[in-house]
């Protein structure tokens, strides 16, 4: 089972193509020209995510197809699209959750297509759920503990035994969660089981607990719904706050109005298929983008 | 804080109490079939608790009586066959066990809600069936003339037989004590918190990072030591074994034990439950072994209606003064 890990590991390593082994070489992550908004540094792009002719199919249908993406390091990209566009699949495809039926995925210029999910984010790609996902029954503290599982790395006897470095691993943690919660929630009630917190102290911890596990590339499925104007204001604040510590950020939304104000870029998708992309002031004029949300004219 | 304290000290002070009421037991009742009832209660306990320890990861195990049989079998095998101590039986019991728990947890943990516990099942019968066609195995009349436990020389004291139900009591004793302060460790640590976290939520803790199916693996693996562990001892206890005690009836009889004491809490939930329902079997089956299927019935439904958290949360439901019919539907 050893050796059978270690094939795997070793095939699904970032370097390994079947052609370097005839000799070959491949740099995948060489421009293919100019794009806009795009630095190049001689022959090198400095992507950050990078989605390549993604299809996904459900039954033969077509949730994504060829969708090609970009992200670069230290921007807000939003992502728009009516109902049934493709935004959620989109998202599940890129941090593994869906294998896509065709097309491929690259973190850092890395093939992350078909890893599982826990391995995409240990390198440092995170997201949150559509609906606030938290451990209901666990206190806001402990939900945070639990989300700082990457950096803590236990190991398994030292846990049985309770060493010492143990107990000051867990001591440390508990202090840090606690003082993530202060700095940035200060609000939410630390003992508190999540499933009594109001929803926008849940939607707040959502998305306090990625960041514990310090992503690169943190991906926001619809951060704001059911939000008053305040909070979605708050919110909007809290996303570029974490922007401005240096984590890139993709958002899924609905509300027109927040992507607008917020992001550097949009992407807009509808039946699957990338439509338009551009500034919020570009988008706001193209045609097929209004067509795609208030219906064309026949 | 000097409320947390002190509620600490009578936790300890009530289990400092509760082992030395254990160990006095069988000199002042030595009535060897009180003693030998507190034995299966024992055991029964060791599966109790393996059981809610794989509940820990979210998966209900429909099986768990097979982990026993793997363990009795190979130490039970080991010792006619081969003429093994059962002491290194009982080791070797629990790592059979284990092994065979790491190639099924291979592929059924990758299985997630009702369908783990239907592989499980299978799985159980299968090794039931298994058993029964095998001659090596002794088939369906079972293996008998186990050896019991080798005498041992304690420092200090007369050599210890193990030809008694009190010497087992003892020796079950330690083995209940090892397994729930294992699994108590493990379920008040870390790695305890974050197998609750992927039971809550599978999918936010493989978006965190978390290696879900290693820790699976993990917590299954260590369960089913245990289990094995304690079907070896219960070979070298009763000395005969055969395939009919473990039927998937017995899988569910764990799993009735493990909910009435509580799966919230795996060593305090496993032990009571197992331990009140064996000793009530115990007097209903000289009155009526039918009762014992009404007596089920009913404290099934009791335990879901008044006590949906177990036996264990009995204290706290007597502190708030009332029963809260269909709690669980407030979480």
């Amino acid at each position: 089972m050893i050796l059978f890990k270690y094939l795997k590991s070793w095939m699904s390593a970032p370097g390994f193509r079947w052609a370097s082994l005839a000799g070959m070489t491949n740099y995948d992550t060489a421009s293919k020209g100019e794009k806009k908004g795009c630095i190049f540094i001689k022959g090198f792009s400095v992507t950050l995510l990078e989605v390549r002719q993604v299809t996904r199919y459900f039954k033969g249908l077509a949730a994504l197809h060829q969708v090609d993406l970009e992200v670069f390091p230290g921007e807000i990209l939003g992502i728009i699209g009516p109902n049934g566009a493709g935004k959620t699949t989109l998202f599940n495809v890129v941090t593994g959750f869906l294998q896509p039926s065709a097309g491929k995925i690259l973190f850092k210029g890395e093939d992350i297509t078909g890893l599982r999910p826990e391995k995409i984010a240990a390198k440092g790609l995170l997201r949150t759920f559509q609906i606030t996902s938290l451990y209901s029954h666990f206190s806001a503290l402990q939900n945070v503990m639990v989300a700082h599982h990457l950096p803590e790395k236990m190991s398994f006897w030292a846990t049985l035994f309770n060493t010492a470095s143990y107990r000051s691993r867990e001591k440390h943690f508990w202090e840090k969660s606690q003082q993530m919660l202060r700095t940035f929630a200060p609000e939410i009630k630390m003992d508190a089981p999540a499933n009594s917190l109001p929803h926008g102290h849940q939607q707040n911890l959502g998305l306090l607990m990625p960041l514990a596990a310090s992503p690169e590339l943190l991906m926001l499925d619809e951060p704001v719904t059911g939000m008053n104007l305040d909070e979605t204001m708050a919110m909007m604040d809290r996303i570029k706050r974490v922007r401005d510590s240096g984590v890139t950020i993709i958002l899924v939304e609905h509300n027109m109005r927040t992507v607008m104000g917020i992001c550097d870029r949009i992407v807009v998708l509808n039946y699957g298929t990338k439509i338009a992309e551009g500034s919020p002031s570009e988008i706001k004029g193209n045609k097929q983008v209004i067509e795609a949300y208030l219906g064309g004219e026949e | 804080m000097s409320s947390i304290s002190q509620g600490n000290w009578q936790k300890a002070f009530g289990l400092v109490l509760l082992g030395v009421l254990l160990i006095v037991f069988p000199v002042v009742v030595p009535d060897p079939s009180y003693v030998g009832m507190l034995v299966t209660c024992g055991i029964a306990s060791i599966l109790a608790m393996s059981w809610i320890m794989i509940l820990r990861v979210g998966h209900l195990s429909l099986g768990q009586v097979a982990f026993l049989a793997v363990g009795a079998y190979s130490s039970a095998i080991a010792a006619t066959r081969f003429g093994l101590s059962p002491w290194l039986g009982l080791i070797l019991g629990g790592f059979i066990t284990a092994v065979f728990a790491l190639a099924i947890g291979y592929v059924v943990l990758r299985i997630r809600g009702l369908y783990f516990a239907i592989m499980t099942f299978a799985f159980a019968e299968v090794i039931r069936l298994g058993i029964s066609n095998s001659k090596f195995m002794g088939g369906v009349e079972g293996i008998s003339g186990i050896p019991e436990f080798s005498p041992i020389a304690l420092p200090g004291l007369s050599i210890m037989k193990f030809d008694s139900a009190v010497a087992c009591y003892y020796l079950m004793l330690l083995l209940v004590g090892g397994t729930a302060l294992v699994l108590w460790r493990i379920d008040h640590s870390g790695l305890g918190r974050t197998c609750r976290a992927i039971a809550m939520n599978e999918d936010l803790s493989q978006s965190l990072g978390v290696p879900v199916f290693k820790y699976k693996l993990i917590s299954f693996v260590v369960a089913c030591f245990f289990a094995g562990v304690g079907g070896a001892f219960s070979a070298h206890y009763y000395r005969c074994l055969d395939p009919t005690s473990f039927t998937v009836t017995a899988s569910v009889i764990v799993q009735i034990q493990a909910t009435v004491g509580g799966a919230g809490a795996i060593v305090a939930g496993g032990i009571l439950g197992a331990t009140l329902i064996t000793i009530v079997d115990h007097f209903l089956i000289s009155i009526d072994p039918r009762l014992i299927i009404l007596f089920m019935g009913g404290v099934i439904l009791a335990v879901t209606f008044f006590l949906p958290e177990g036996v264990v949360s009995l204290p706290r439901v007597l502190r708030r003064g009332r029963l809260r019919v269909g709690n669980r539907f407030h979480n």
